[in-house]
């Protein structure tokens, strides 16, 4: 059974409609890159995986139900953009966080570890920009999600950052976990993603352009749509 | 113990595996976030001290205007600090409680994406900031009420407390507008521009619209205009209600005495404290509803 199952997904702002009748089914263990030009409705589809956004038609299931408006419980989301709230340290952003989805403190360690975090007593205020993104994925990943959904992850990120989310999501993807993640950086998805997409007029379509970096060099083998 | 387990200990992560929170969980943990946040936001810190240093400043000029310097008991001040409670709450209130609800990018995001519910997550951020503004409320007076122990005696411990109560309630009105505001324009500057109409329309010109509308009607509609329009109005109802409360509700004109007539001084008082509650709790259930189809 598919954990992310996406049929005929119709999502309308105004005048404006954003995703078309999509359609994406991603199974345990696989990790769907989504790319495409700014405004293409990237966000919006993990938005409404999320149960942040609801869908005006269309069947949306993320583990066998449907997200809105509750939220995807068992899934670990990270937005484009987070601010936390400033007076707080790292450490107890992750605490709350990990109180919210109930999971055991034994659990929140590795997550930190994973995305090199090592300025729990700092307030977040403090923080710059990629370290804040490395706190916003330790969230996403952390207690080991079934679903995982991360909108361009790597924005803002250093080389550390970077590597840190790679082995993240491949150590996710090895215990069967789902994930769904938008991005620009070409080379990274042709390493990380086991299928790439291009959102474009509303509809996912294969992504041609990996052909030119190749796809023997992803670590877990792109298959082209 | 590593500096990781200490802090997430100190959020109240469990050493043990939990269940996910319910909505009262919710409601609980987001609004203890919300308050220590508040708490250690050093500009709370600053009004309660404004509010001291302006309270004793008005003691002080109330004495002058009278030709005798010194400081004026609190009895004497109290008409004039209750005016000034109107003018900051209110202010402090909307400010907070727009910024906080309309909240920081990706932040909601992130709560709602953990299973939690928007009526939860509101609910919270709302306990949170009025347990905040109300610990800030009880610094603030409780300084006045020093101060003017020591510089003007004990006295009027009553209307003290009474100034407390009202605060109180003007937080809890102002706090439940600021959710609706919020909850309708969903962006933090037009939010808060909204916030800033509401306050200039509810403490400043509501009143003078009142009095207007006192002086253009014949009695006893006037009257009656005058009941009805105070209830229209939290500011209105707390700043009558602490007059009634205090005793001189004869400075209230028309309106003191149709109220005084009718309901006597502790039916008014009470008919005003719970218009206020009324007013809060249906602003805050009509946020609540609204939020309910909130998309991010």
């Amino acid at each position: 059974m598919a954990a992310i199952e996406v049929v005929s997904l119709r999502k309308r702002f105004g005048d404006v409609e954003v995703l078309k009748g999509l359609d994406l089914s991603v199974n345990p263990g696989e990790a769907v890159a989504v790319r495409g030009a700014n405004g293409s409705g990237k966000s919006t589809l993990l938005r409404t995986l999320s149960g942040l956004v609801r869908a005006d038609s269309g069947k949306v299931q993320v583990l066998g139900r449907s997200p809105w408006p509750a939220g995807g419980r068992g899934a670990g989301y990270m937005p484009q953009r987070v601010e936390f709230p400033p007076h707080f340290t790292a450490g107890e952003i992750l605490g709350f966080f990990a109180k919210a989805r109930g999971i055991a403190l034994s659990e929140v360690e590795p997550a930190a570890r994973a995305f090199a975090i090592t300025y729990m007593e700092r307030p977040v205020g403090s923080l710059s920009g990629g370290m804040t993104q490395r706190l916003a994925l330790a969230v996403a990943f952390m207690g080991a999600p079934k679903v995982l959904l991360v909108d361009e992850p790597t924005t803002a990120l250093d080389d550390v950052g970077v590597d840190c989310f790679g082995s993240a999501l491949e150590a996710a993807l090895l215990r069967g976990a789902a994930a769904v993640f938008t991005t620009h950086r070409l080379a990274l998805t042709a390493h990380w993603a086991t299928r790439v997409y291009r959102l474009e007029d509303g509809a996912l379509r294969g992504d041609e352009s990996l052909e030119s970096v190749g796809q023997s060099g992803a670590g877990r083998g792109v298959s082209h749509v | 113990m590593s500096a990781l387990r200490t802090s997430a200990l100190r959020a109240g992560a469990s050493s043990v595996p939990a269940l996910r929170m319910g909505t009262l969980g919710t409601v609980k943990e987001v609004a203890r976030m919300e308050f220590a946040g508040a708490l250690r936001a050093s500009w709370l810190r600053w009004m309660v001290a404004l509010f001291a240093v302006t309270a004793i400043a008005m003691s002080y000029a109330g004495s002058l205007a009278s030709g005798v310097p010194g400081f004026q008991g609190f009895s004497r001040t109290s008409v004039s600090l209750i005016n000034l409670v109107l003018l900051i709450v209110p202010s402090l209130a909307l400010v907070l409680g727009i910024s906080g609800f309309v909240g920081r990018p990706g932040y909601w995001e992130l709560l709602l994406a953990q299973g939690m519910t928007r009526q939860a997550v509101l609910a919270g951020k709302y306990i949170g900031y009025l347990a905040a503004l109300w610990l800030s409320l009880l610094g603030g007076v409780s300084a006045v009420g020093v101060v003017f122990a020591l510089v003007a005696g004990a006295n009027a411990w009553s209307q003290l407390a009474l100034l407390a109560v009202e605060g109180a309630a003007a937080i809890a009105a102002y706090l439940s507008v600021a959710a609706l505001v919020a909850v309708v324009t969903r962006d933090q500057s037009k939010a808060l521009i909204a916030g800033v109409a509401v306050w200039f329309l509810s403490v400043i010109v509501y009143d003078l619209a009142v009095a207007s509308i006192a002086v253009a009607l014949p009695a006893p509609a006037n009257v009656w205009a005058l009941v009805g329009l105070v209830l229209g109005n939290p500011a209105d109802m707390i700043r009558t209600a602490f007059f009634v409360g205090v005793g001189v509700s004869d400075s209230l004109g028309p309106t003191g005495a149709a109220l005084g007539h009718f309901l006597g001084s502790k039916g008014s008082f009470y008919l005003l404290n719970v218009g206020v509650a009324l007013w809060s709790a249906a602003c805050l259930a009509v946020a609540m509803r609204i939020s309910r189809r909130w998309e991010f």
